[in-house]
């Protein structure tokens, strides 16, 4: 099973890790994995996840979940560099919209 | 009783303090320009609905929560302003649902606020508790439950800026009733300045130009996100210097005048022949504002198999989500139709054989027989309408005819309830439309399934005497449904048959509106005159044949050039 990462860093609110995993669920994907932390203001989450069937893309996935409203970085990582601390780039949604629109989906 | 929707005095204002946070809020709507609302009252929204019978605000009595959403949705649209709609907790918030629901679908500017248990009684399931913050989650573009009274001036302001702003939304601020009632102190609101887009990328562009310059068959394809950005004037521009053939979406409708040499009509299950073929024929799809959409596509596989994608999208999530562009623009679609250069090469075989299409595959109105033939009455009452008919459908047979066969100048013209299809849209969408815009000619154009699915605003209608008009399109059936199975399921026709529908103009009378019925052809220029001359709210009840089918029509899982046409030959 090819399991994708992604790292969400958002800010800290009602609702939001709810939120978030609901755009994950209803765009096709389901979550394996999940670690979070957060301070008072900001959170983040990296999350393993799998297509629900193969004409799910992960990097439309970014881009949906990088328009939700405070949402901040999006991410995504091979899975052997889960989480922030491995140092990949973390990416705005604009510059992930740049990248995919040269890349793949 | 009929009551005046005119603006409220200033006598009227709020005191200024001591203040709770129900007239903060209500204060905080009037400071960003909010006139009028529709909504409902009930137990968990009364400290609010206090403040607003003392405030400027028109409020509008709905008698279903659902059509003040759907009022205030229609309201967005023709405004581009959000519409706002209020309910109580429990019942009244998941009676918005639809409504809000719609609005996400369609990107249609809306706040919809609701009423909530006080905070200690949330979670324990309480009388008129509901979780909708919850519920709403997936179909709003964002939401906030307000737990600080101090927090109620940011969460409105943010709640306005992001249903108005990038691709408009649906935004729900859920209001705890001892948040309505707790004591609030005026302070200085910090102001977070408007989020600007991105610069729009030179390379995109040029890349984009080159494409569009290069391309022999080169075929505009527009969606709602065109008047969605106010962007029609700016799009209307490059289509009459670039001369390329045009085709719209369902949403996209109105973008081009319906009359426009270069228009070819509305795309996909129901488009024209026109529409699919030129998409089929086409060598790049230049995409403003649309989202590959189903209904839109058909087998997407098969869509527009030798063209290229120009997309150009102020939603970053749409592209390449479900066909891949070979050049993106992305950022603020006016400015995008601003900076790009559209200037195709020598396309004029190419544009005389779609005018050829569009020439050739012209709807016919010489319907056999006396009964009346909705296409062509349609066709009439918009034409005779002249520029300032509005028509806010429903859904089904006739929301598919009016795309097809009405005459429309712009894209507030025609308000339909795409992405979700939601039956009960037409009236409620026709009093928003009618209150944003009182100037203009405002129809509910309906079939007797969808009438009955809110027919009780026939009492907004009367009590505001708001003159909308309907047209009740009568086959006495759920006409749609019937064609699929008629078409797809054997004719087992299961559960369309209405015949047992109530007399419309019964009904209509019944609420004090005024209502005639027409059978036949030779009474539709009298009827569409009387429709036109009304002052007040009034209703059309006009049979039609019950096996008329709406053709062209694109099976499902089929592409759009498998289109069956009358008689099915094709």
């Amino acid at each position: 099973m090819n399991i994708n990462n992604l790292t969400i860093e958002f800010d800290s609110a009602e609702g939001s890790i709810r939120r978030l995993l609901g755009v994950i669920e209803a765009r096709g994907f389901q979550v394996r994995t999940m670690t979070m932390g957060s301070d008072l203001e900001r959170a983040n989450i990296t999350v393993g996840i799998t297509p629900r069937d193969e004409g799910r893309c992960v990097n439309v996935l970014s881009r949906q979940i990088a328009r939700v409203s405070g949402v901040h970085h999006v991410a995504s990582f091979p899975p052997a560099m889960v989480g922030p601390s491995m140092g990949s780039p973390a990416m705005s949604s604009s510059a992930l919209a740049r990248e995919v629109a040269h890349g793949t989906c | 009783m009929t009551l005046s929707i005119a603006k409220k005095s200033s006598a009227e204002a709020l005191p200024e303090t001591p203040k709770n946070g129900a007239v903060a809020a209500i204060q905080m709507l009037e400071s960003l320009g909010v006139d009028l609302v529709f909504g409902y009252p009930g137990g968990a929204i009364m400290p609010v609905y206090d403040a607003l019978a003392k405030s400027s605000i028109q409020h509008i009595l709905v008698r279903h929560e659902q059509a003040a959403a759907l009022a205030a949705d229609a309201y967005g649209r023709t405004t581009r302003r959000a519409g706002v709609c209020l309910a109580t907790s429990g019942p009244g918030a998941t009676n918005l649902v639809t409504g809000i629901a719609n609005a996400y679908m369609d990107s249609v500017p809306l706040v919809a606020i609701t009423g909530q248990v006080a905070q200690p009684f949330m979670g324990t399931d309480a009388f008129q508790e509901v979780d909708i913050f919850g519920i709403t989650l997936p179909i709003v573009k964002h939401s906030e439950i307000v737990r600080d009274v101090q927090d109620i001036p940011r969460a409105f302001a943010e709640a306005f800026r992001i249903a108005e702003s990038g691709r408009p939304g649906p935004v729900l601020i859920d209001l705890p009733k001892d948040i309505q009632q707790a004591l609030f102190h005026e302070e200085p609101m910090p102001m977070h300045p408007r989020q600007n887009h991105k610069p729009l990328s030179a390379k995109d562009l040029q890349a984009a130009e080159q494409l569009i310059a290069s391309a022999r068959k080169p075929l505009f394809y527009l969606g709602g996100g065109v008047a969605r950005a106010g962007a029609v004037a700016l799009m209307r521009d490059i289509a009459d210097q670039a001369r390329i053939p045009a085709v719209a979406t369902l949403q996209g409708i109105g973008a081009l005048p319906t009359e426009h040499p270069d228009f070819l009509g509305m795309l996909g299950m129901h488009g024209s022949r026109a529409a699919n073929m030129a998409v089929h024929e086409s060598d790049l799809l230049i995409v403003i504002g649309a989202r590959f959409d189903d209904r839109a596509t058909g087998k997407l596989d098969e869509f527009a198999p030798n063209a290229g994608v120009v997309h150009i999208d102020g939603d970053a999530a749409e592209i390449h989500k479900l066909r891949r562009a070979c050049a993106t623009v992305c950022g603020d679609l006016a400015a995008s139709l601003n900076a790009i250069t559209v200037a195709p090469g020598d396309i004029d075989d190419w544009r005389d054989f779609a005018a050829s299409l569009k020439q050739q595959h012209a709807p016919r109105y010489d319907a056999p027989g006396s009964g009346i033939y909705a296409p062509d009455f349609l066709r009439k009452l918009s034409t005779q309408a002249g520029d300032d008919f509005v028509a806010a459908c429903d859904v089904g047979q006739h929301q598919m005819w009016v795309a097809q066969h009405c005459r429309f100048s712009r894209p507030e013209a025609h308000l339909s309830s795409g992405g979700l299809g939601a039956m009960g849209y037409g009236l409620p969408a026709a009093i928003g439309s009618k209150l944003a815009d009182p100037n203009k000619t405002v129809f509910n154009i309906s079939g007797d399934g969808s009438f009955m699915m809110n027919v009780q605003e026939l009492a907004t209608l009367r009590r505001y005497n708001i003159p909308v008009k309907m047209v009740v399109l009568d086959n006495s059936m759920l006409g749609l449904v019937r064609q699929w199975q008629g078409l797809f399921f054997d004719g087992n026709y299961s559960e369309v048959d209405l015949s047992d529908n109530p007399d419309f103009v019964d009904v209509a009378e019944a609420f004090g509106v005024e209502g005639f019925t027409v059978e036949h052809r030779d009474e539709v220029d009298s009827a569409i005159q009387r429709l036109l001359d009304a002052k007040g709210p009034i209703l059309a009840h006009i049979r039609i044949d019950p096996e008329e089918n709406v053709w062209p029509l694109v099976p499902p899982g089929k592409s759009n050039t498998e289109m069956m046409e009358q008689g099915h030959e094709h």
